[in-house]
Parts: C-alpha cells; sequence; structure tokens
C-alpha cells in the first residue's frame, strides 16, 4: 500500500520534533528513516502508528486519509525497539494476541495463523516458551511474526536491530530484508545506523532536526549526496572535508588550501563561482602516492589495519586526510607521503549553507 | 582458595578455618541480624512463651506460673471467641478488599489523566496516611459525630438520609472506611510504581495489536502487576490483622459488647487496658499468639494461590 506523509508536523510544547515532512512511499517499498538521535525519525514513524497525534500534517495509506484514526484501525503491524513481547504471555499467546482480539477470527483459525507466521520467522519451535526464555534474536523474530499474524498492510520497524549483537545484526538484516520482499508488505523502519539503512532499504531518508535533508536511493545517497550533512552521515569512514579557495584557471576552477591544489573538472555552474567551498572527498577515493606525486603531500599519521584495507590518517598541513589504503600498503608513521585525488569523485559545498554546489 | 584449603585440614582445625573463611560476611550481616533477632524474632517467642504462663497484674513478674495451655482453653471456652473471630475475618475481607480495589482503582485512574493532575489526584489519596493517626481519627468521629453535628449527616441529607449517630448506628461503615482510606493510599504507592515501571512500548504494541482501554488493563496491566498486587495483599492481611489503633480511637470495640471488636483489639483490651484493671499479659498473649498463626496461614494460602515459585523461577534462556 502506498503511504504519503504530507506536511507532518509535530511539537511538544515548544520544541519541534518533526517539521513539515513531506514524504511519498511506494507500495512495497522499503523505506529507511534515517538520522542521528533527535532527529525526529521515531516520531515520525509513531505518528505513522497512530501512537502520536500529529500537531498538523496528513497521513494517507492508499487513497484513504488515516491520520485521525486509532492504531488498530490502520491496518499496520509495528516492531518495537525493545520487541515489546508480553513477558507474561507465550510465544504463541502473544502471537496470536492481535488476532484474539478480533471477535471475528475463530479459534482454529487463529492457531493456523499463529503457526504460519511463526514458521515464517522460524520460530514455530518455540510457540510454548516465554519472552524470558529466548534469546535476542528469538525475541526479534516473535516481535516479526506478532507484527505480520494479522496480514497488514504496513509494516513499521523501530530500531529493530539495535537491541541484537554485531553478528546477529547481520544476519536479521539480511533476515527482515528477505523477508519484507518475500511477504511483499511496505514497510517503513527507523534507524540511527547508516549501514543499516543502506544494506537494508530501497530508499533512504535522512532527517536532522526534524527535518527532512535528503530521499533518495542508498546509491545516490552516497554518490551525490545534497548537502554537507547527508555527505557527513553516509559512509564510513566518514568523507574528509577541508575549506579551500577557489579561482578560475584556464576557463576552469581550482581550488586551493595549505598543502592541496585541485584542479576541478566541472566547476560550479552558473554564472559566478562563489570565492570559498567545501570540499569533500571520501576516502576511498584518495590514494596514497609517492612524495612529490599526487595533488597533496603530508605524513602518515596513523594507520589502523582492518583486514580487507587499511584506514590511513595523514597529515596535511593543518588537516588530517582519512585514506583507505589496499592491506598490502606498509608504512611507518611520519613518514611522507603524497595524495592522489580522484578527480570525479570531489563533492563542494557552500561553506555557509552546506548546500552542495557541484 | 580458603575454603579448598580448609577440606584438606584435619577435622579439629576445620572449625578454626570456617571460621576464618565466614567471620568477614558474620561481621558484615552481625547488625541486621541483631536487629531482626531483637525486634522481631524475640517478641514473636516472648510471646509464644508468656501465653503459657499465668503472667498479669495481680502476679507480677515474680510470682507467675506455667500453666500450660490453660490461657487457650480459657480463650476457646469464652462465649465471645467466635463472634470476635468472625467480626476479625469480616473487617480484614471487606477493608482489604477496599484497601486493594480502590488502591488499584486509584492508581490506574491517576496514570491514565494528564500527568500533573494524576499527581495532585494521588497526594489527595495519602493525606490519611501522612496525617497523624490520632488527628485522622479524631477527624472521623468528628464527621460521624451525633446530629445535628457531623459532616457525614450533611453528605447524606441531599440523598433524602436521616441524619444519625453513625459511630452508633453504623459502627462497621465507619470502621470501615477509616480503615480502607489509609490502606488504600498504601496499595495506589506501590501499584502506582509498578505499572509506571511496565515500559511504555507494551502499551503501545497493545494499542497497535487492537487493544483497547479496558482490555490493556485486563491483558497486559494486571498481569503484570500481580507481585505487586500480591505483596500488597500479603502485607495489608498481616497488618490488618494486628491493627487495632483506628477501631479502639473510634468505636473502641463497642457498640454494646464487642460489636465492633476484632481479636487485635480483644487482645489489647485483655493485656493492656483491661476494664478490670487486672492486666492479663499472658492471656493476652495467648491470643496475639493466634494472631500470628492466622495472619501466617493466610498469607501463605495467598501465595499458593498466586503460585508464587513460578513467579520467582529461573528463566530458561538459550542463545542461539
Amino acid at each position: 500500500m502506498r503511504v504519503a506523509l504530507r506536511g507532518l508536523t509535530k511539537k511538544f510544547g515548544e520544541v519541534v520534533g518533526v517539521h513539515e515532512l513531506d514524504l511519498e512511499i511506494r507500495s512495497g517499498e522499503f523505506v529507511a528513516l534515517l538520522g542521528p538521535s533527535g532527529c525526529g525519525k521515531t516520531t515520525t514513524l509513531l505518528m505513522v502508528a497512530g501512537i502520536y497525534r500529529p500537531t498538523s500534517g496528513q497521513i494517507f495509506f492508499g487513497d484513504r486519509r488515516i491520520d485521525h484514526l486509532l492504531p488498530k484501525e490502520r491496518g499496520i503491524g509495528m516492531v518495537f525497539q525493545s520487541y515489546a513481547l508480553y513477558p507474561h504471555m507465550t510465544v504463541a499467546e502473544n502471537i496470536g494476541f492481535p488476532l484474539e482480539l478480533r471477535r471475528s477470527v475463530s479459534n482454529e483459525e487463529r492457531e493456523r495463523r499463529v503457526r504460519e507466521a511463526a514458521a515464517l520467522v522460524q520460530v514455530d519451535a518455540l510457540l510454548d516458551r516465554r519472552p524470558a526464555q529466548l534469546s535476542g534474536g528469538q525475541q526479534q523474530r516473535v516481535a516479526l511474526a506478532r507484527a505480520l499474524v494479522k496480514r497488514p498492510d504496513i509494516l513499521l520497524l523501530d530500531e529493530p536491530l539495535s537491541n541484537l549483537d554485531a553478528r546477529l545484526r547481520h544476519e536479521m538484516r539480511g533476515e527482515i530484508k528477505r523477508l519484507q520482499k518475500e511477504v511483499g508488505i511496505t514497510a517503513i523502519f527507523v534507524t540511527h545506523d547508516q549501514l543499516e539503512a543502506l544494506t537494508m532499504a530501497d530508499r533512504v531518508a535522512l532527517m536532522r532536526d526534524g527535518v527532512l535533508q535528503a530521499y533518495a536511493t542508498p546509491t545516490e545517497l552516497y554518490a551525490r549526496p545534497v548537502n554537507q550533512f547527508v555527505a557527513e552521515f553516509i559512509g564510513t569512514p566518514p568523507m574528509n572535508f577541508f575549506a579551500a579557495d577557489l579561482a578560475p584557471r584556464n576557463g576552469s576552477l581550482v581550488a586551493r588550501t595549505e598543502g592541496i591544489e585541485l584542479a576541478l573538472p566541472a566547476g560550479p555552474r552558473g554564472a559566478k563561482a562563489p570565492p570559498t567551498a567545501t570540499v569533500g572527498i571520501r576516502p576511498e577515493h584518495l590514494a596514497i602516492v609517492a612524495p612529490g606525486q599526487g595533488e597533496a603531500s603530508g605524513e602518515v599519521y596513523v594507520v589502523e589495519p582492518m583486514g580487507r584495507e587499511q584506514i590511513v590518517d595523514v597529515q596535511v598541513g593543518e588537516r588530517r586526510l582519512r585514506v583507505i589504503a589496499p592491506p598490502g600498503f606498509v608504512a611507518k608513521i611520519g613518514e611522507r607521503v603524497g595524495l592522489r585525488f580522484a578527480p570525479e569523485q570531489l563533492h563542494l559545498f557552500d561553506p555557509a549553507s552546506g548546500a552542495r554546489l557541484a | 582458595m580458603a575454603r579448598t584449603e580448609a577440606i584438606a585440614l584435619p577435622r579439629e582445625r576445620q572449625g578454626a578455618a570456617w571460621w576464618r573463611t565466614n567471620a568477614t560476611a558474620l561481621l558484615f550481616m552481625g547488625p541486621a541480624m541483631v536487629l531482626v533477632l531483637v525486634f522481631f524474632l524475640a517478641p514473636v517467642v516472648i510471646t509464644f512463651v508468656m501465653s503459657f504462663t499465668d503472667l498479669a497484674t495481680s502476679t507480677g513478674l515474680s510470682n507467675w506460673q506455667w500453666i500450660g495451655s490453660a490461657n487457650y482453653e480459657r480463650m476457646f471456652r469464652s462465649q465471645f471467641w467466635f463472634t470476635i473471630l468472625g467480626n476479625t475475618l469480616v473487617y480484614v475481607a471487606i477493608v482489604l478488599a477496599f484497601n486493594v480495589v480502590v488502591g488499584l482503582g486509584v492508581a490506574l485512574l491517576s496514570l491514565h489523566v494528564e500527568p500533573k493532575a494524576g499527581g495532585v489526584f494521588r497526594a489527595l489519596w495519602l493525606l490519611p496516611r501522612i496525617s497523624p493517626s490520632v488527628v485522622y481519627a479524631l477527624m472521623w468521629t468528628w464527621a460521624a459525630a451525633s446530629p445535628p453535628f457531623g459532616m457525614l449527616n450533611y453528605i447524606v441529607a441531599p440523598f433524602g438520609l436521616e441524619p444519625r449517630f453513625w459511630l452508633q448506628s453504623d459502627p462497621w461503615l465507619i470502621v470501615i472506611l477509616i480503615n480502607g482510606f489509609v490502606g488504600a493510599s498504601f496499595g495506589m504507592l506501590i501499584l502506582t510504581s509498578a505499572i509506571k515501571a511496565i515500559p511504555e512500548d507494551l502499551f503501545r504494541a497493545a494499542r497497535v495489536d487492537g487493544a483497547n482501554a479496558l482490555q490493556i488493563v485486563r491483558r497486559i496491566t494486571l498481569p503484570l502487576v500481580k507481585w505487586p498486587i500480591l505483596f500488597v495483599l500479603v502485607y495489608q492481611t498481616m497488618s490488618l490483622f494486628a491493627s487495632y489503633e483506628y477501631i479502639l480511637l473510634t468505636t473502641n470495640g463497642g457498640p454494646g459488647l464487642y460489636g465492633t471488636e476484632t481479636w487485635s483489639v480483644w487482645a489489647f483490651h485483655t493485656a493492656l487496658a483491661n476494664y478490670y484493671g487486672n492486666l492479663d499479659f499472658a492471656y493476652g498473649a495467648a491470643m496475639s499468639a493466634i494472631l500470628v498463626l492466622l495472619g501466617l496461614g493466610i498469607s501463605i494460602v495467598l501465595l499458593r494461590v498466586f503460585r508464587f515459585g513460578q513467579l520467582v523461577a529461573e528463566p530458561r534462556v538459550e542463545v542461539d
């Protein structure tokens, strides 16, 4: 089912939780609400769920406006960060609870659907356990089964993976993504972890301070961030930034700062280029070359081997640039190196507004 | 380490080793153990021991004798014991029900309204508990005073009820209300914090699952505060069996002969405020001993009913 948020706003007293949020989610799409804590992503989800009442704005499921409806009238299933399993009920009772509250579902049908939902997330062997007798991963699966058992139109997940350990998180990441496609349900999930958002979602809505910053596919978000915040938030290790003066040369632009001189392949479009800009480049788009070569030179500050690659911090004048180097790279701390910038991978941002220049 | 060494030691030295191992623990637990022994266990033991003597004002502390179970025989030969037991059971049952039901009701209501209003509401319900017992009891005696006085008479007048001297005409009503309102605040405090401790997500999940307010209370809230409710029930049962001060200060067991006399008031009257002036300590002690057994028995039954063992059972956790 298609979901549309129009001018959705939530204020807590004077504090603005979410400001004028417009978002369209296509039917069957898996969308991540991403952002640092306090950005309004969970508030947004709770408004979609009907637990918070929007201060203003509208929510549509399909063509139906639903922001005045109770949670139970919205046709949603929800998985909470804490899983919110009822501790006094068995797994079967937990999963069956939403159906039990519906008079129209007979006991036999309920039992059948509980078994179906449990089998879907592979907890059918645990039906007589209580939540306290389950591991975190099993609780997560039960919570998913409970959300899906009533066959909702929309699945909402609030930080579904944050309570799991790293290995299990990876496993459930794939599991939830597969499940969402398998069931074909429109799903919205909230996360503060950009890796989770990028790996799981079809599209990511990145929020900050209650305002939507970007709404795009993971690839677009990564490759062409619309502003400096998006560029900073997406990607590990984060993008390198430095301020540079822009000057024309031979009909093109050159970004210049202490120790670095970059020819910009395609300068900011429009009549006049600003005199300064914030230049951003991702660590994987920098390469370490012999001293004297490349566009910058500096000395190795620290090397962090990661197995598949190494993160090398290079001190260039006053600033430190992070570079991803191949595993074979060997360098001593303090060694002089050159840095080569991948020219097509430079991002320019307005130093004042943070908006993308090119 | 000390423990494993002790096994290898010759027998006569094992005692010393045991002391070395456990001396610190005993030292730390000592003060608390002394308090428990002196103030909790000793009075019970003394009461039971005393109940087999004839200690009274007339014997003094030097001339008392062991008289076996004579006090108990006397008690159950008394033509009043059955009435008083009945009074006690009715008193405890009704006040207990009032305490728990009203306490739970106030807790639930005050948590379902605007938080500030709920706080004020709860503070009002605490007033009986924070006012001195004598003042609180006096206020009730005045409120229930004989016509034309008494606030109760003014309150019921619009409903067409005749003004009356409540303490004489409806002594049980007053006894139950005065104890009920004080006790309700206890249940309210315990259950409010217990309900507040339930994670908000559980209520949200229940709402998404389709439960209405009543279903949430019945299916989520109540099962999750089962243990605090049990605690309030058992604790209030014990304190109600032993309570006597409000009855003493209002009806003093009357009207008439043993109209609202409960077991503890009976024990108090016998041992400490005897009409005849001969304070029958030992006989009163025998009455108290019965009270202790009664309270203990009923608490055990309550724990069974709530399946205490299951509540504190170890969870079986399996890591996948």
